[in-house]
């Protein structure tokens, strides 16, 4: 058992340390002190297994650190700490992203009418015929095409820019609707009954398998892939 | 030439730190201790125990408290699944670095 007089002379060590602890966070600061309250335990277990006395703990004390050092933790961090950007890329790629979502379905809602019917065109389907429509048609290459760009953009920039797992959306988002559409056509087509939920299951684990291998492909460190 | 030698060793000390809690897991003072005796590395408390709690925010190390007769429970360090990914990668680039200064000072 330690005198009450050691915990106290532990404490006041503890009580000076804290006070330099400025540049940390409460929950650092919390962590860091008791680390150092355990470290001046086992060490006076160590070198003092019996009885050890105020002037064992001093020696301790007198070994490590003073207070005074502990100023510099968490400054470094603080100065060096550049704010990192969102990569504005793969936000362009998902805002265009629904255009194409909307002429695929506009497409689904095609009216067939009657050769010679004359169809009375509003003004909102000719602005739409030059906005929306070359928008919608290009978006799945668009949406690709930037998410691509972000990855690369994101890997290069040493931290400096963010929004990876956008940008991996970007890039799959087409691709895998056109996967799963041609593989659900393929399935309502030539399938019946279980085989087809049994498809629709396989369907998803390639899904899954897609996304996974990519986000793991995307977020490797670019050192290590360019040496291998 | 001496600030960059205490550049390297603050850039090194992480490093150090999960090589050898890759091992096994280990307390605050024994990590001390093990890169103390490590002479040319210089380390003390106030630099270890910081990076520890920085690597443990990361989610590279967790913490295993053990209940003590005296004082408080002693904290193990070990490496968690996201610590050993990083580990490895790092001794993955160590290498080809010190290949890549070894060439350069061959010229």
């Amino acid at each position: 058992m330690y005198s009450n007089e050691i915990i106290r002379e532990i404490k006041k060590y503890l009580a000076k340390v804290a006070e330099h602890l400025q540049n940390t966070s409460l929950g650092e600061k919390d962590e860091i002190l008791q680390n150092i309250e355990t470290h001046i335990y086992d060490a006076l277990k160590q070198r003092f297994p019996e009885n050890p006395t105020i002037e064992d703990l001093n020696a301790v004390i007198s070994e490590m650190d003073a207070p005074q050092f502990y100023s510099q933790v968490g400054k470094l961090d603080k100065d060096a700490k550049i704010p990192a950007k969102f990569c504005k890329l793969p936000v362009i790629g998902v805002l265009w992203a629904p255009f194409g979502i909307f002429i695929i379905l506009s497409i689904m809602c095609v009216q067939v009418v009657p050769a010679g019917e004359i169809v009375k065109v509003s003004i909102w389907q000719w602005i739409g015929r030059f906005t929306l429509l070359p928008l919608g048609v290009l978006a799945p290459f668009a949406c690709t095409t930037l998410g691509l760009m972000g990855i690369s953009k994101i890997r290069n920039s040493a931290g400096r820019l963010i929004g990876l797992p956008l940008a991996v959306f970007d890039t799959l988002l087409y691709p895998v609707i056109v996967l799963d559409g041609v593989f659900i056509y393929c399935l309502l087509m030539f399938t019946r009954g279980f085989w087809i939920f049994l498809g629709i299951f396989l369907i998803i684990l390639l899904d899954i398998f897609i996304v996974v291998f990519t986000w793991k492909v995307a977020s490797k460190p670019l050192n290590l892939q360019l040496n291998k | 030439m001496n600030e960059w030698i205490t550049q390297l060793r603050k850039g090194l000390l992480e490093f150090c730190i999960l090589n050898l809690l890759s091992s096994s897991e280990s307390y605050g003072y024994e990590i001390v201790q093990k890169l103390k005796s490590m002479e040319v590395l210089v380390v003390t408390e106030s630099t270890v125990y910081p990076i520890l709690i920085r690597l443990k925010n990361d989610g590279c190390l967790k913490v295993r408290a053990v209940s003590s007769s005296e004082g408080p429970p002693r904290r193990y360090f070990s490496l968690t699944v996201l610590g050993e990914q990083r580990v490895r990668e790092m001794n993955e680039y160590w290498s080809l670095l010190c290949k890549a200064i070894s060439k350069l000072q061959k010229k």
